[in-house]
């Protein structure tokens, strides 16, 4: 009888832990398969001198070295970095406001939740062609504020090396700060608002309002935001593709488009496999302090 | 509440919706398979080719797909469009999948292949078909690696010089033949407000090849590129450091697109539109232009017009530049090889059909090597287009030839010529400098079997 009651809650246990992972077990084979698997193929090829076709031969840390004295590669870290510290700042700071402005709105907001949000599910292909359109140098608004006699803004703002980086950045910030303001309202519409009142009772202007209460509150979402700014940044491919190419003159390559060009125009799929290993490093180590700081209590 | 709500998602999406169907950079053109269901004993085909637009895609499955089946009962020839063509077909076949037919852009593309075996020799079909008496000899002595035939060149092309042929008419202009000419023709354009060139690389990066292979062949001459794609010389020779220093002259004078910013922002509509309304006076492009120029031209009163490039040079005499726009070869996981290689035959035997279809085409692709005449062409066929053809078709046929960058060089060295000149042109690398990585590069890539076969040129050793 004892034997029984005991081996009951053991089965009935070992199936409570397998059923989880039956139910998981397709999206975990296709994990497997689609990212565990080529991931682990490009750590292998990072140490090859693969052409993308035939057979890899291993070449140690050749690739790794050769990155080092890359001047592209430097050219493109530098401007990840760049990239990183703009939409650290200039998204996240528009997000916080826009969120901030729209949150006491209580007619229309639906409207102007919409309106910031249209541009995000536009395909970024799309959003680049449009505003390659309003930028144009010869028949955009920088040469028809030029008839109006502002003449400062007609440039070719894609096609100059001082500017191409900056007006791309732009260009794909106009897609993504909307998403963060409604991102930030539906984490600011979760404080109690009893917080509020209090502060008011006790005298607390809008600003004070932002920073002792909004700001700690929505803080797990803020700093998630800003963890995956870090990583995407890291990231950012399309819109430099498909507007400069990483051009002129590499102004705007980052290490996504040296990965493709490395692999799809130099064939050299072993060197981009290096270049991609490091860009995973380098959200590795974002992500391990981000780990780290939680362990540490740290409420994010 | 609840319906203002639908209303504004309904809005969202409908502008979702319409702003998606805008034009896009890249024209995403989905293959098209054909889901016959095959009666008994007919084979299939398949072939994936670059996406073309409109009546030239019509004109591609009438004039080449649809007499083929007609005339292949036992075989059902498929083509699809594909996007990103060579990247998709890599793939693919390294998968041990894709298409009957492999499209490559050029032969150096193929060489990849070949080492992997991923081609099949074409000898035997090449001797079965006869194609050494219907194909031009260096097309397909360009197509061989240690000996055997992998690929047939699909097209040829050469580069030569667009004109606005009504406002050369208006200012008395005659299209220049040496350096002199040109560049006085250029300064009177620049005093005059008229773009010289109308030239940029924002729909077509690689644009940027075409000038440095250019400047190549007609200031150091097709003598020396010949010697150097064969390293008796080196690509640091003073003859191609000179040619560099020129081309990046010309650009910081503001004479292609108007200047270096224009040069990278403007598309492939606008500097041929540039052309055809006489914003701009000429071009240096490819033969693939006569596709382009009777579409910008159409509407302006204008009338385009196509001259040999001029020599910027003394010493050098004139030639056209050989290019392969692109090969095709059969897949060594074809399970029909014969019938594959039935399709390529289909290409090259019929002079009047490939000039039906070079016609109906535009007279940019599928251009393939063989002889043919003006009787070969329907009457209705521009006598321009013509002219061309038969003009650098009869010189290649002698052996009297330039060297395109995207058909002979090996892709890395032909990456760093177009990417590194955007340096020499900013000013943070040297011309000297510029050169010398070429030579690095291309050494190593020559060593490592990655130059296709070099054509020997009339008089060349």
């Amino acid at each position: 009888m004892t034997t029984h009651q005991t081996t009951q809650p053991r089965r009935r246990n070992w199936r409570n832990q397998l059923v989880p992972w039956l139910f998981m077990a397709p999206i975990l084979a296709l994990n497997v398969v689609i990212i565990l698997g080529p991931s682990l193929a490009s750590i292998y090829y990072a140490f090859t001198d693969w052409t993308g076709m035939g057979r890899a031969r291993f070449i140690g840390l050749a690739n790794f070295t050769r990155m080092i004295g890359d001047p592209v590669y430097r050219i493109a870290l530098v401007n990840n970095l760049k990239w990183t510290a703009i939409f650290l700042t200039v998204p996240i700071f528009m997000g916080l406001l826009g969120a901030m402005l729209l949150a006491p709105i209580k007619r229309g907001q639906i409207f102007f939740r919409t309106a910031y949000f249209i541009p995000y599910v536009i395909a970024s292909v799309v959003n680049a062609q449009i505003w390659r359109c309003i930028l144009h140098p010869l028949k955009g608004i920088g040469p028809w504020l030029a008839r109006q006699g502002i003449p400062w803004l007609n440039v070719a703002w894609f096609g100059r090396e001082s500017t191409a980086l900056y007006a791309i950045a732009f260009v794909d910030n106009w897609h993504w700060w909307g998403f963060l303001v409604v991102v930030y309202l539906a984490a600011m519409q979760a404080v109690d608002t009893q917080l509020y009142e209090a502060a008011r009772l006790e005298g607390a202007n809008r600003w004070q309002e932002f920073w002792y209460i909004t700001l700690p509150s929505i803080r797990p979402t803020l700093v998630f935001t800003l963890l995956m700014t870090v990583i995407w940044s890291f990231l950012v491919f399309d819109y430099i593709y498909v507007l400069t190419e990483g051009g002129p003159a590499h102004a705007s390559e980052v290490l996504a488009t040296e990965v493709f060009n490395a692999a799809f125009g130099r064939f050299e799929a072993g060197y981009a496999a290096a270049v991609g290993l490091s860009m995973s490093l380098f959200c590795g180590i974002v992500i391990a302090i981000f780990v780290a700081l939680r362990r540490r209590g740290w409420e994010i | 509440m609840k319906k203002r709500l639908i209303l504004t998602l309904a809005a969202l999406l409908a502008l979702s919706l319409l702003l998606s169907a805008c034009p896009s950079a890249t024209p995403a053109e989905e293959a098209e398979p054909t889901p016959t269901p095959l009666p008994e004993g007919v084979v299939k085909v398949t072939w994936w080719t670059e996406p073309l637009l409109g009546t030239n895609r019509e004109a591609l499955l009438r004039d080449f797909v649809d007499t083929f089946n007609a005339a292949h009962p036992d075989i059902f020839l498929e083509v699809l469009f594909q996007p990103d063509l060579d990247r998709v077909t890599r793939t693919a076949i390294q998968g041990g999948a894709g298409p009957d037919i492999v499209q490559s852009p050029g032969p150096a593309f193929v060489i990849d292949y070949v080492e992997a075996d991923h081609v099949l020799p074409l000898d035997d079909y090449a001797a079965k078909y006869g194609w050494n008496k219907e194909i031009f000899s260096w097309a397909l002595d360009v197509g061989k690696v240690d000996g055997h035939l992998y690929s047939l060149p699909l097209t040829y092309e050469t580069m030569v010089l667009w004109y606005n042929k009504t406002l050369f008419d208006q200012h008395g202009w005659t299209p220049p033949t040496n350096r002199a000419e040109l560049e006085a023709l250029a300064e009177e354009c620049q005093d005059q407000g008229i773009i010289p060139f109308a030239h940029a690389n924002a729909s077509w990066k690689a644009a940027n090849e075409w000038y440095v292979g250019m400047f190549y062949s007609n200031y150091a001459g097709a003598d020396k590129v010949y010697q150097a794609l064969t390293q008796q010389i080196h690509w640091d020779d003073p003859l191609f450091v000179e040619a560099v220093a020129l081309l990046k002259d010309y650009m910081d004078r503001g004479w292609f697109g108007g200047g270096r910013d224009n040069y990278y922002s403007l598309t492939l509509t606008d500097h041929w539109g540039a052309l055809g309304d006489g914003t701009a006076a000429m071009k240096m492009e490819g033969t693939w232009g006569f596709m382009h120029a009777p579409i910008y031209f159409e509407g302006t009163g204008n009338e385009w017009e196509w001259a040999p490039l001029p020599k910027l040079r003394d010493e050098v005499t004139p030639v056209y530049d050989l290019g392969i726009g692109s090969t095709v070869s059969i897949n060594a996981a074809s399970p029909h090889p014969d019938a594959a290689a039935e399709v390529l035959d289909w290409l090259y035997s019929d002079p009047k059909r490939a000039a039906q279809l070079i016609s109906d085409i535009g007279g940019g692709e599928y251009v393939v090597p063989i002889p043919l005449t003006e009787e070969d062409f329907p009457p209705e066929v521009d006598p321009r287009f013509i002219r061309a053809l038969t003009t650098f078709s009869a010189k290649f046929a002698e052996g009297d030839y330039g060297y395109t960058t995207w058909t002979f060089w090996p892709a890395r060295t032909e990456q760093y010529i177009i990417s590194g000149i955007e340096e020499v042109w900013n000013g943070s690398l040297t011309p000297e400098a510029y050169c010398q990585e070429q030579q690095r590069l291309f050494a190593a890539d020559l060593a490592a079997g990655k130059v296709p076969p070099i054509p020997v040129r009339q008089g060349s050793e």
